[in-house]
């Protein structure tokens, strides 16, 4: 019998796991003070950014030159628009067409009117190269003809500039169609190319279609002087035969004079200021009052490439991937390479903010990169002279390192997070299993101190009481328990023997009187009966203190090894001269040995088949069989008669328990329920037990008593 | 002259019976209820017998300890134990401390009168023997001396109490045939005998017969019936 039957529920290592999930929370912490620490080193980047910005700021404080207009020593000069030259993102392909212009062609501004040719003209910076998008509108174009050599008799493009000496310089733009452009140095006329051979230092490529021509140059910038003065005229030619240029339209108002357009860009005094500032990760915007860019330098592009360089990229474990893969989903972070530049919305994104540093208020703000994979800190500030504002600082810079650190330093939490947790749950599962093995040891010698009908082993092995903690005081505590219940059990058993030696003396009392009696000649009928109950009680007393006691009878009854199948043939043929009723004997063929008590073994049947005898219905016969399994032999006693009911079934072997009516028993026989209770007691010493079953067809009763065979070999 | 008998019994009205009975035989019984007075009165005049109880009043083992102090003054004063007790244990140091024969109660006057008088003659015999009025019976190697009360296997004695050689006795009587546990029984001439006590004496006298010659194996088991006294083969 178990001690307490399972209930279905979680175990104690699941229960532990489950506590164990709390651990949890440590990487959520720590990601949580990850989001805190982002938040910090974001502000403290702009605040740094700030502090750059000012100091950029303070540089510039009063350079009241750097921002002017330079070098206007004419006042009208001061009169002609700027060109305004926007920063490329990258080369431009000369193939003229707009395309990799990236939309900034909208930004073109037209020159000319009728009676003159009407044209646009984009003006971009990139890498120290000035690139120019010209589109023309000329339906009927006069091209170069090779057999003339003066290059005023096609339609072509005259650039004015100031050189690196101050010196004014000429070059011509001609074409003979689609193509390549010839550049050429010209004189004062336009004429005559002056070296007679072209000027590669700016290339072009023009292409026609109906509309007119569009022509896409470059120059080096180192070709203009400080005063960056630049200036483009567009000579048309209309008859094919004359050949004479009809109207010249310019960018400036007056083609004679030598004041050109100044273009509008970086000075190269602020440029030079800010190289020395330039950050490998940021990118200083230097800007007018009107906002047009004076100085750059840096960039964003490159940062995040230069942070993972390829070769690590495609060297990274799965694992890595997998990890960058979670992290970036967590905290925003991308590998992908940093796109933000668009020459139309680089400033019109940060817009606020400047306007906000034009009324004197420097700020920061963050904002999404232009791919929206990246966040972009800007710090802004006011160049001030005076009290007056002259410009503003703008610097732009990534949060990519701090998510790149944020990155390595979840990396590490998730790691550490990762051992600490496999190394907790590994003790835990180690720790929770050691304890539910001891619990359940306990439990199992628990259940081994009694047997299943509740008697407790003289010697209970409870083991792990020597362990210091609660299991062990507990293994103690039932280990004392269970030796009290010992001596309990014990006092109980010797009861009936306290109780014979007790009930011996007054019965030799009144049997010895009674024998006086009898000798002097009492009613004998009286004295017999007398007689009689004396037995009984004596009887009673015995049984009492047999069945009391027959443990330690059956242990120490000597064993050997014997013939079942013989015992039985001849215990059925004396049976046989006195019972009443007819006995079927079945035996095997071969000797069934068993190793155990003979007279035990007697008394066993004996108890049986009395029981057998008693119950069978008269007429009907006994059916003993034997039979034998590997490990043990069957004895099975089967009668006709009543039937045992279901709630007697499971007390019949138990002390006390009589199946017999007291009308039914006869007087010379004692049953007070130990024949069956010893009867069990006998099969269990043998290694078997005792069992019984009502016949499938409700007419009987079959006693099956299972002995275990001898394991020693009998051939 | 009649045998002078000592009773040792504290429970007065077992006392009386068991006087009254030998009384009626001519023995002349004086009685007693503790050990002191018992102590004190046979120092003096030892009896021909002593019949003792164990437990006398709240001594638990007085009777073992007078046995022990009548046998040193007369080491052939014949003792019989007459008692409650009936653990195997205190009879076998009954018997140890050299007392002739140990008889649990219930015990039949009949059977006590028969016993006394064979321990009586036991005596006699001891004290100047006589030639045996009947030969020795002998079976194979087993011989019984009926009036010696003795048992011989392979012409060594066999120490058995008269109990057991009584039960010898009855299963020689037809050696080969099964003996009843009923005539068994009756063998012993106690008052209540189980068929658990008469297996309890035939392990016992197993046991002895195994001392001398562990090849014995003449007493076999008649399952269900009784036992048989097998011929040596």
């Amino acid at each position: 019998m178990k001690i307490g039957s399972r209930i279905i529920g979680p175990r104690l290592g699941s229960k532990l796991l489950l506590a164990g999930c709390v651990l949890l929370l440590i990487p959520w912490l720590g990601f949580q003070s990850l989001r805190a620490m982002q938040q910090f080193l974001t502000e403290g980047q702009a605040a740094a950014q700030l502090l750059t910005a000012s100091g950029i700021a303070a540089l510039l404080h009063g350079r009241r030159e750097l921002f002017a207009e330079q070098f206007d020593d004419h006042a009208a000069s001061t009169q002609l628009a700027t060109l305004p030259l926007y920063p490329l993102p990258g080369r431009i392909l000369l193939d003229g067409f707009a395309e990799d212009w990236q939309g900034l062609e909208q930004r073109s501004k037209d020159y000319g009117g009728a009676p003159g040719p009407q044209f646009s003209l984009l003006l971009g910076e990139n890498k120290q190269r000035l690139y120019g998008l010209l589109q023309v509108r000329d339906t009927s174009p006069i091209y170069r003809h090779p057999a003339y050599l003066r290059l005023d008799h096609s339609d072509h493009v005259r650039i004015y500039f100031k050189d690196t000496n101050n010196q004014q310089g000429r070059l011509l733009m001609t074409f003979e169609g689609s193509g390549k452009v010839t550049v050429y140095a010209v004189d004062s006329d336009w004429r005559i190319a002056t070296p007679g051979s072209p000027d590669y230092r700016l290339q072009g490529y023009v292409d026609i279609d109906a509309n007119g021509y569009s022509i896409e140059f470059s120059l080096p910038l180192a070709m203009l002087g400080e005063q960056r003065q630049l200036g483009l005229a567009v000579a048309d030619v209309d008859d094919p035969h004359q050949r004479t240029v009809a109207h010249i339209s310019s960018t400036f108002p007056d083609i004679h004079r030598d004041h050109y357009n100044r273009v509008s860009m970086r000075s190269v005094a602020t440029e030079a200021i800010l190289q020395g500032l330039q950050q490998q990760d940021a990118q200083i915007w230097v800007l007018d009052r009107a906002l047009n860019v004076r100085a750059s330098t840096g960039g964003l592009g490159a940062q995040v490439e230069d942070y993972l360089n390829t070769e690590q990229q495609r060297a990274k474990p799965l694992w890595q991937s997998l990890s960058d893969a979670v992290l970036g989903q967590l905290i925003g972070l991308t590998s992908q390479p940093l796109e933000d530049f668009d020459p139309l919305q680089t400033l019109r994104r940060d817009d606020a903010l400047l306007h906000a540093a034009m009324t004197g208020l420097g700020g920061t703000q963050q904002r999404p990169s232009l791919d929206g994979r990246h966040q972009i800190i800007a710090a802004a500030q006011p160049i001030r002279d005076g009290a007056s504002i002259i410009g503003v600082v703008l610097i732009e810079q990534s949060t990519g390192t701090i998510l790149s650190l944020q990155r390595h330093s979840l990396q590490h939490i998730a790691l550490l997070s990762l051992l600490s947790l496999s190394a907790i749950v590994i003790v835990l599962l180690l720790f929770s299993a050691r304890l539910t093995w001891r619990i359940t040891r306990l439990g199992r010698d628990t259940d081994r101190a009694s047997d299943e009908w509740g008697r407790m082993q003289h010697r209970p092995n409870i083991r792990g009481t020597r362990a210091a903690d609660e299991i062990g005081d507990l293994s103690r505590n039932i280990e004392q328990l269970l030796a009290r219940l010992n001596r309990y059990q014990q006092f109980l058993s010797t009861i009936p023997r306290t109780l014979r030696h007790e009930i011996n003396n007054p019965l030799n009392t009144a049997a010895t009187s009674l024998e006086h009696l009898q000798a002097q000649g009492g009613d004998r009928v009286y004295v017999e009966s007398a007689q009689r109950g004396l037995q009984r009680i004596s009887a009673i007393v015995d049984n009492l203190a047999e069945a009391a006691s027959l443990e330690d009878a059956l242990h120490s009854d000597e064993i050997s090894v014997l013939s079942i199948s013989a015992l039985l043939s001849v215990y059925i043929k004396h049976l046989r001269e006195r019972c009443r009723h007819d006995i079927a004997l079945s035996l095997p063929e071969n000797d069934i040995w068993i190793e155990g008590s003979d007279i035990h073994i007697e008394q066993l049947l004996d108890k049986l088949l009395d029981n057998a005898c008693d119950f069978a219905t008269p007429g009907t016969s006994i059916a003993v069989g034997l039979n034998c399994t590997k490990t043990h032999c069957l004895i099975r006693i089967k009668n006709y008669g009543p039937t045992i009911n279901e709630a007697e079934l499971a007390v019949l072997f138990q002390l006390f328990h009589s199946r017999r009516d007291p009308e039914h028993s006869n007087s010379t026989e004692q049953h007070i329920g130990l024949g069956l209770y010893i009867a069990r007691l006998i099969c269990e010493r043998h290694g078997g037990d005792l069992s019984v079953v009502n016949l499938p067809s409700a007419d009987g009763v079959e006693f099956t008593a299972t002995l275990a065979l001898t394991t020693i070999d009998q051939e | 002259m009649s045998y002078q008998i000592a009773i040792v019994e504290d429970d007065p009205d077992q006392r009386h019976n068991y006087a009254m009975a030998l009384e009626k035989q001519g023995y002349t019984v004086s009685a007693y209820a503790d050990r002191g007075s018992a102590r004190e009165a046979m120092s003096s005049a030892m009896p021909d017998l002593v019949v003792l109880d164990i437990i006398l009043g709240h001594e638990i083992d007085a009777g073992f300890q007078l046995c022990r102090e009548l046998l040193a003054i007369d080491p052939s004063l014949p003792v019989l134990f007459l008692t409650e007790r009936v653990d195997e244990i205190d009879k076998i140091s009954g018997l140890r401390l050299g007392a002739w024969d140990y008889q649990p109660k219930p015990v039949s006057l009949a059977f006590l009168v028969e016993r006394i008088a064979s321990l009586l003659r036991l005596r006699a015999l001891r004290d100047e023997p006589i030639p045996a009025t009947r030969p020795a019976q002998a079976t194979g190697h087993l011989s019984i001396d009926a009036d010696a009360m003795q048992v011989h296997w392979r012409q060594q004695l066999l120490e058995l109490t008269i109990t057991e050689f009584r039960l010898i006795a009855a299963l020689v009587r037809r050696p080969g045939y099964p003996v009843a546990y009923e005539a068994l029984m009756q063998a012993t001439i106690q008052q209540y005998v189980t068929r658990n006590t008469i297996n309890t004496h035939m392990r016992n006298i197993r046991r002895k017969f195994c001392a001398l010659d562990s090849a014995f194996a003449c007493i076999g088991n008649e399952y269900g019936h009784g036992y048989r006294w097998l011929k040596e083969s």
